[in-house]
């Protein structure tokens, strides 16, 4: 075991010091915006090793139960890439245009795309799920 | 480098212009794998075109940022006759085929914003903000008036594959027909002699066309995107009927690529995805989310409501926007975006262009998957 910080913390550390140090010395403003960038991915990283592990797991459960596949090696990676491979195939192929596989598919899609904006900017999913919210809302009317 | 090309400009430019040249002030503006480009002032000393000149040098180096990208020659082909048809960008002055072993061109600098972040956001150009929605409404529409055909333009553009005259949507009695009224139709007119064409396949629309492309650059790409597919899949199963005529396109006209001063629009700029398709690809272009930069209740470009610009371009075209084809063209331009963030996260992770901007806009491309799902709910 490693003593503390922990790589998340470290990874925050440095995002810290790209934004409030770094940046505000840079006159190019270019090389500005390439540090926030820099600083925003880091960002993303340790969202991601917070939140990665669990996400992929019921990801690879959903999958499975779309696919009515049973498939669980070593690697959930793999697994969740190679059923992904399959489900695009499938839409492809048109076999998710309507019907309860169409609804479940959609709800797979939205649920997975919530989760990797969770790691890649919970700030846009947050003000997205909030107008989509609201637009239900005034439908409703 | 730098004096080595101002020595190779001055003679080409002495040598197109038969007069001492002067090249001054060459500074670059930006560097990247595919491009360069640099400020110069020019100073021509004799004859006719005598006199001093504001230019901007672009030169091409490498790889091409999509496949459908145009090289610089056509692209610089498309700006004159753009140019002639009074749309608003830098004259371009001339073309040079080999400006040390790279194609070039020289085009006229104005001044102006072109970063689509600040036109947004700064308050200098609130006016601008006001005027720019009709403005780029009436000049999308000189554009889409361009007579490509008078111009050749299917010769150099991309476009979708033209309608065969054995189309299946055509019955035989049609046909036989159109031949009892001795309407030649291209059967015996595209006969003439040397090689054999492509083997195109007959795609009826710009539509199907768009979309075929993308699911082969999606395949390209090799990543699984299944909700990428689900939008391709609706796209198919929603498509409007096809529209009568092609029209010449931009390809990429949104607020990132005009340039802008307080009094509104200065220019239209790179037309390097310039192409023949369908018009509401261009209309719905500035509609995309992601260029809101986060005013997202202004679905145009951020700063207004469509309506300033479409009721521009109806004017301008004695057209009505069909809503229904705008929500259509909106989804395939998120895909398109969606695609296009995906192939630029790849020109990193294949080393053809190490970028960091380029490496994010990978994990970006989940913030167009929600849109597009959005948007395919939304309208069944």
């Amino acid at each position: 075991m490693q003593d503390a910080p922990t790589s998340q913390e470290l990874i925050s550390t440095v995002a810290q010091f790209l934004t409030t140090e770094l940046a505000p010395t840079l006159n190019d403003p270019r090389l500005k915006f390439r540090a926030l960038v820099a600083a925003n991915v880091l960002h993303i990283v340790a969202r991601e090793l917070e939140m990665g592990e669990a996400q992929m797991q019921s990801e690879c459960a959903r999958l499975n139960g779309l696919l009515n596949e049973n498939v669980s090696s070593e690697n959930v990676r793999e697994d969740v890439e190679n059923m992904t491979r399959v489900l695009s195939q499938k839409i492809r192929a048109g076999d998710a245009d309507e019907g309860a596989f169409h609804v479940e598919v959609f709800a797979h899609l939205e649920q997975t795309i919530i989760e990797k904006l969770q790691v890649a900017n919970p700030k846009y999913l947050e003000r997205l799920l909030k107008e989509t919210a609201n637009l239900r809302e005034s439908t409703r009317i | 480098m730098k004096d080595e090309l101002r020595e190779a400009l001055e003679g080409k430019i002495s040598a197109l212009t038969q007069s001492e040249v002067r090249v001054e002030n060459l500074q670059m503006l930006a560097g990247g794998a595919s491009q360069e480009m640099w400020r110069l002032d020019l100073h021509v000393a004799s004859r006719e075109t005598q006199g001093d000149y504001k230019l901007v040098l672009r030169r091409q180096l490498g790889g091409k940022i999509y496949r459908e990208a145009l090289d610089l020659e056509r692209e610089f082909r498309v700006m004159q006759i753009a140019y002639a048809s009074n749309v608003l960008l830098p004259y371009p002055q001339a073309f040079l085929p080999d400006l040390l072993n790279r194609p070039a061109a020289l085009l006229h600098r104005k001044e102006g914003e072109t970063i689509g972040r600040r036109i947004v956001r700064e308050p200098s150009l609130e006016n601008a903000r006001r005027v720019l929605p009709a403005q780029m409404g009436e000049m999308l529409a000189r554009i889409h008036q361009i007579d490509f055909e008078k111009y050749a333009m299917r010769m150099f553009l991309p476009h979708p594959p033209p309608r065969t005259e054995r189309s299946p949507q055509r019955s035989e009695s049609a046909l036989a027909n159109d031949a009892a009224q001795g309407n030649e139709t291209a059967q015996g007119n595209e006969t003439a002699q040397g090689n054999e064409t492509a083997f195109v396949p007959y795609i009826p629309s710009p539509a199907q066309w768009a979309i075929l492309q993308l699911e082969n650059n999606l395949d390209e790409i090799g990543e699984p995107h299944p909700a990428l597919e689900l939008g391709l899949r609706w796209l198919h199963r929603n498509e409007p009927p096809a529209p009568k005529n092609l029209c010449l396109l931009h390809g990429d006209y949104r607020l990132g690529n005009m340039m802008v001063n307080e009094k509104g629009l200065v220019s239209v700029l790179d037309w390097e995805f310039a192409h023949l398709g369908d018009p509401y690809e261009d209309i719905t272009w500035s509609l995309v989310r992601d260029w809101r930069f986060g005013n997202d209740h202004l679905r145009f470009s951020g700063i207004a409501r469509p309506d300033d610009f479409f009721a521009a371009y109806e004017r301008a075209t004695s057209t009505t926007i069909d809503l229904t084809r705008v929500h259509y063209w909106e989804v395939m331009g998120n895909l398109r975006w969606a695609v296009g963030m995906l192939n630029q996260a790849q020109r990193h992770l294949r080393g053809e262009e190490p970028n960091l901007e380029f490496a994010s806009l990978g994990r970006r491309c989940a913030e167009v998957e929600l849109e597009v799902l959005n948007l395919i709910k939304s309208k069944k």
